[in-house]
Order: structure tokens, then sequence, then C-alpha cells
């Protein structure tokens, strides 16, 4: 019983390591090379086709890192909605798989998912429209042909000259 | 004596610079148009309000300096040197006022790095930007790419006797039709066919790989305009890396490798001889270079093809284009051996064929250089009264002589020099010397890969340090020191 516990106990921290966050994960890559992670991050872009599966990519919740994340086809079921984007906030995803530094089947570095469960519903962006702007935008413009009138003018006088 | 300036001449740049800027406003109505059909209402105001204040300082400046002189070399220093700055901080009005930047500073720094084809960027949250936004951060690449001035010739029938001094201080060693205008020409009519060929290949591939067709046509833009004018931005923070698709790094490969030709031996291939490609000099430097820094690498990074293909040799091509593409994230060329980012660094350096898009020390250069060298040794070797002449092929059989060595070996020189300093700054505060390095020389030679060292959260000085290098590398040095030494004599006056 004692090695039973011992055994997985040793399993558990020599194959199972969860990187929380991405940066973790390719911080310390060789680390967990081949090993089971569990991550939480967005979905952004769009999901890219691949002949067995698709791919998704997933962005760190704070910082500009992503990874791919490859999907078997028996996996997939297309419950994810929000993908990020200008227009969207994408789901967060809590993806268990095996990370690979150099992915034998892809020759990139990829998590291989095997567990996938949307930790928080992404959404629709509202995009803010300063009025500043839209009131600076018509200043602008009536400068902007006033000056082009001038110049049409100048440059009339300058040609009959 | 030195030729000094006067108001005129100043009257004559400003005014110059007041027609090229308006010209630039006019680029802003592309990325205008496609925020209103991407129905991105925010962008769209970022757009106009940049188009205006474009447009009325290039209305203001023509009214305000009057055109009081023909354009000579004097003002042509002054207008190549002066209208990349003038761009830059107005391309960077829209990047602005997106939010994505902390700062105009790290926005400005974003669209020099456009403009030049560098490619190292300092966007926050790039996934969540508009496409109409990152359709212009590409945008900037092709007009820079292409050349501010040279897209000013083309449209001017006046330009031809001032154009062949703007041409020339654009950093473009070589014309390919007497007529300045008719190379100009040339050029776009060249970009524009394999602008043609590459929107078509990258939206086929896109769109196999699952995206809509508007974002798989936008994608295919930003993407031809990164390769082809070896810019190396990317539409997402993965850079290649996030499409996941082995054909479209061969394609970007091969763009990358076509934007980093000559243009003349476009024209040399296409109207010419296409045996040219057999003979050419630049094109056997190239391989000559490719072949031992790819052997260097196999040693350097000794693991499976596959593993040298995708982790080293696209990340060879795209240094020694000047694209700065990569399908890995920086974490992983951080975890480079050193021997291995060495290897990136001397390829960084030497960069693409004269009169392309690309930036560094240039192969037609380095290979004078070699060959000077090689035949001063023979020289020793030979007997005291043999006289030995070197030759070498670019579109015809030419002796090597005296000047273009000497000329090589200047530009050469203040490559390094500028190198060193870039690396020192980044030294000074405190990144290994390396890290510094590699990160100098891809901003000097408008590369774009980076160790991580550019971010947001980097120093101002060393910011503003690297948008003068890129700046300085775009123009090859020249037109910028003469600019700095003209107005040098003015206060000797």
């Amino acid at each position: 019983m004692r090695r039973f516990v011992f055994f997985l106990f040793f399993y558990f921290f020599l194959f199972n390591l969860y990187a929380h966050n991405l940066e973790d994960l390719l911080k310390n890559p060789s680390l967990f090379d081949k090993k089971v992670v569990e991550i939480e991050a967005e979905v952004v872009g769009e999901p890219l086709k691949e002949e067995d599966g698709v791919w998704i990519n997933v962005k760190d919740r704070d910082k500009d890192i992503v990874l791919g994340v490859f999907i078997k086809d028996t996996l997939w079921q297309r419950r994810i909605t929000h993908y990020g984007s200008y227009k969207e906030r994408g789901d967060i995803l809590k993806i268990k798989g095996v990370f690979h530094l150099f992915c034998p089947q892809h020759k990139t570095t990829d998590i291989h998912a095997y567990k996938i469960e949307i930790k928080e519903e992404g959404f629709l962006r509202e995009e803010k429209i300063s009025s500043f702007k839209i009131k600076l935008s018509f200043i602008l413009g009536i400068i902007c042909l006033t000056l082009a009138l001038i110049y049409l003018i100048k440059n009339r006088i300058w040609k009959r000259k | 004596m030195i030729i000094s300036p006067d108001k005129d001449d100043f009257l004559t740049i400003f005014h110059i610079l007041g027609r090229i800027v308006l010209g630039l406003a006019c680029f802003f109505l592309i990325p205008l148009f496609s925020a209103g059909i991407f129905k991105e209402f925010a962008p769209f105001y970022d757009f106009l309000l940049s188009f205006l204040i474009s447009a009325s300082l290039g209305f203001l400046m023509i009214l305000v300096f009057p055109y009081k002189k023909e354009v000579g070399w004097v003002h042509s220093f002054f207008i190549v040197s002066l209208s990349w700055i003038f761009a830059s901080l107005l391309g960077a009005l829209p990047l602005y006022f997106s939010s994505h930047w902390n700062s105009f500073l790290d926005a400005w720094f974003e669209a020099m790095s456009g403009f030049a084809t560098t490619g190292l960027s300092l966007v926050n949250d790039l996934e969540h930007l508009s496409l109409s936004c990152n359709l212009w951060r590409h945008l900037m690449m092709f007009i820079g790419g292409q050349g501010i001035i040279l897209a000013g010739i083309s449209f001017l029938a006046s330009a031809q006797k001032g154009g062949v001094s703007l041409y020339f201080g654009e950093a473009r060693g070589e014309k390919i039709f007497p007529n300045i205008i008719a190379t100009a020409r040339f050029i776009w009519k060249v970009s524009f066919i394999y602008l043609g060929m590459g929107v078509f290949f990258y939206t086929f591939i896109l769109l196999r790989k699952g995206l809509s067709w508007i974002k798989a046509i936008v994608h295919a833009f930003c993407l031809f305009f990164a390769s082809f004018d070896t810019g190396g931005f990317s539409p997402h923070t993965g850079s290649i890396f996030y499409y996941h698709s082995f054909s479209l790094e061969i394609i970007t490969l091969i763009f990358m490798i076509l934007g980093a030709m000559n243009f003349n031996l476009h024209f040399w291939l296409w109207r010419k001889s296409r045996k040219e490609i057999f003979k050419n000099f630049e094109i056997k430097v190239f391989f000559s270079s490719l072949v031992i820094l790819t052997g260097l690498l196999y040693l350097s990074l000794k693991n499976n093809h596959w593993f040298l293909f995708r982790e080293g040799f696209y990340q060879l091509i795209s240094a020694h284009t000047g694209c700065g593409f990569t399908n890995l994230s920086f974490f992983q060329i951080n975890r480079f051996k050193e021997s291995t980012l060495f290897i990136l660094i001397i390829a960084m350096a030497i960069g693409g064929g004269l009169c392309s898009t690309t930036g560094g020390i240039k192969l037609m250069r380095l290979g004078l250089i070699i060959k000077a060298i090689k035949g001063e040794i023979k020289r020793i070797i030979m007997p005291y009264k043999a006289v030995y002449k070197d030759t070498y092929h670019h579109l015809e059989d030419k002796i090597l002589e005296q000047a273009p060595v000497r000329e090589a070996f200047i530009i050469i020189s203040l490559y390094f020099v500028f190198y060193l300093l870039g690396a020192l700054v980044g030294l000074f505060y405190g990144y290994p010397f390396l890290s510094s390095l590699f990160e100098s020389v891809s901003a000097t030679a408008n590369v774009g890969l980076s160790l991580g060292i550019t971010h947001p959260s980097m120093p101002a000085l060393l910011k503003l340090v690297y948008i003068f290098q890129m700046w300085l590398g775009r123009l090859e040095f020249l037109s910028i020191f003469i600019a700095l030494g003209y107005s040098l004599s003015l206060l000797r006056k």
C-alpha cells in the first residue's frame, strides 16, 4: 500500500504538472515537456482546420502570450461560441492536455487537449465612440476644406499668371 | 567650402514635404473605408481624424511655404530624411487614438517600425485590435517598403529633374530605366503583380484553414505586405506560428526571398534574360552565405531535420531577408543557444539585395568587400609588375573598381558602428550583451526579430534609440548625415 501511495505521489509530480498560465508554461517549457498541463486562457482568432482535428489559439489572460491548442475531431464539439477579436472577448477556457515542446505530429510547440471546459463565457465588446472625436472631426473637416479651397484658388491664380 | 542652404531652399523643402504629407493623407482613406465596411466605428473616427490632420497640415505647408527653387541634391537629402519623420509621426496618430499603445512614443515607434519595414512592435493586446487598424499597420510597411518618396515620384510628372536625387536619397543604389518616373512605375508594377499573386495564394491557404472570406482576404493582404516588403508585422501575436500551417510557412518563405531580391533583377528576369539568376553576383553571395549559415545552424542546433527547418531555417531566412516573421514565440527564441543567436545576428546584419525592401549591409556590398580583400591578397602574392583585375557579374560583366568598394566599406562600417552603439545602450540598461546586440541589429537592419527587449515596458530612451536606428538603417545613413551636415553649416554662417 505504501509503495502504491508513493508511486501515485511520484507519478503526480513527475508526469502531471499544472501550469496555471501560459507565461509559466512557456518560461520553463522543458519542465513541462510531454507532461499533462492545465491552463486557463482566452480563446482568440478563429478555429483553424487540420486533418484530424482543429487548432485554436489561446491567449494568456494578462499578457500577450499565445499558444496553439490541438483538439481532436472527437473532442471538438463547437461549444466555443466567442473567439477573442476586436468585437468580442473570447471564452475563457480551462484546458487539460499534453504539452509538447516540439510536437512529433505537428513539428511545433503545442498542447494536445483532452479536456476542455468553458470557465467564463465571452461577450460582445461595446464600442465606445468618443463624442470629442466626432466634434473634432467636424471642426477639422471645415478647416481642411477651407485650406483646400484656398489652395485651389491660389493654384488657379498662379496658373493664370 | 560647404554649400549652405538658404531661406529659399528651406521654403522649397517644406513645400515638397507638404505635398508628400498630402499624399500620405490619401493613404489613410484605405483603412478609413475598410473601417466603414467592417463596421468598426471607433477606428473609423480615428482614421478620419488622422486623415483630416494630415491633409490640413499638407495644405498648410504648401500654402505657407512657396516653391522657390528646382529640387536639387541639397533639398533631396532634407526631403527624404524629414519625410520619414513626418510619415511616422502622422502614421502613429490612428495607432495612438486606438488606445492599444501606451503612449504616443510607443505609437511612433510602431509607425517608424512599419514604414522602415522593421516589424518590432510595442502593441498591447494585438488580438483585440481592429481589422482596419491592423490593415494600417501592414499598409505602412507597403508604403515604406516601396519608398515614401518613390510613391511621390510615381505620381509627379514634373519630378524628373529632382526625382533622381530624391530616388537615390532614399537608399536605392540603382536605377532600372534611365527615366526615374519609369523606374518608379516599374517598381510599383512589379509590386502590384506580386501583390495579386500573393493575395491569391494566401487567401487560398487561409480559406482552407477555415477563415471567413473577409478575414482571409484582409489577412492575405497583411501577410503579403509583411512578407514581400520584408516588414514582419503580423495580424496576430503569434506571428506565423498562429496559423499552424506548413504551406503558409513555405509561401511566406518564397515571398520573403522575392522581396529581398534586387528590383533590377526582377526586371531582368521578366524582360531580358532568365539566365541572369544563375550568374548574378548578389544571388551567388546570398546562396553562399545561406549555405554557410545553414551549415553552422545545423551544427548549432544538432537536432532532427524538421526541428532544423521549423525552428532554425525559417528564422534564418526571415533574418537574412530582413522580414522578421517567426514561427516561434520569443520565449522559444530566447532558449536558442548563444551560437544560434549569433548566426541569426550575422544573417540579420547582412540583409538582402540592393534596391530591394530589405535593410542591413546588403549582399552586393558584402560581396564587393570580400572580392576586394581577395584581390588585395592576390595582388601581394603576384609578381610586382603584374596587373590584376577582378570582375563580377551584376546584370552585365563589371570590373571591380575602387569607388564602389570604398562606398561599400563606408556603409558597412557605419552599420557596424550603429549595431554596436545600440547594443551598448541596451547593455547600459542592464540587458545581456548578446540580447542587446540582437535587438540592436534587428532594429538597424530593419528585421524585427526580438528576444523580448522590445516591449511596451522598455525604457523610453531605448525606444528613441531604436526609432533612430530604424530611421538611419532604412535610409542607409547618408541622407540623414548629409542633411545634418547642411544643418550644421547653417550654424557656421
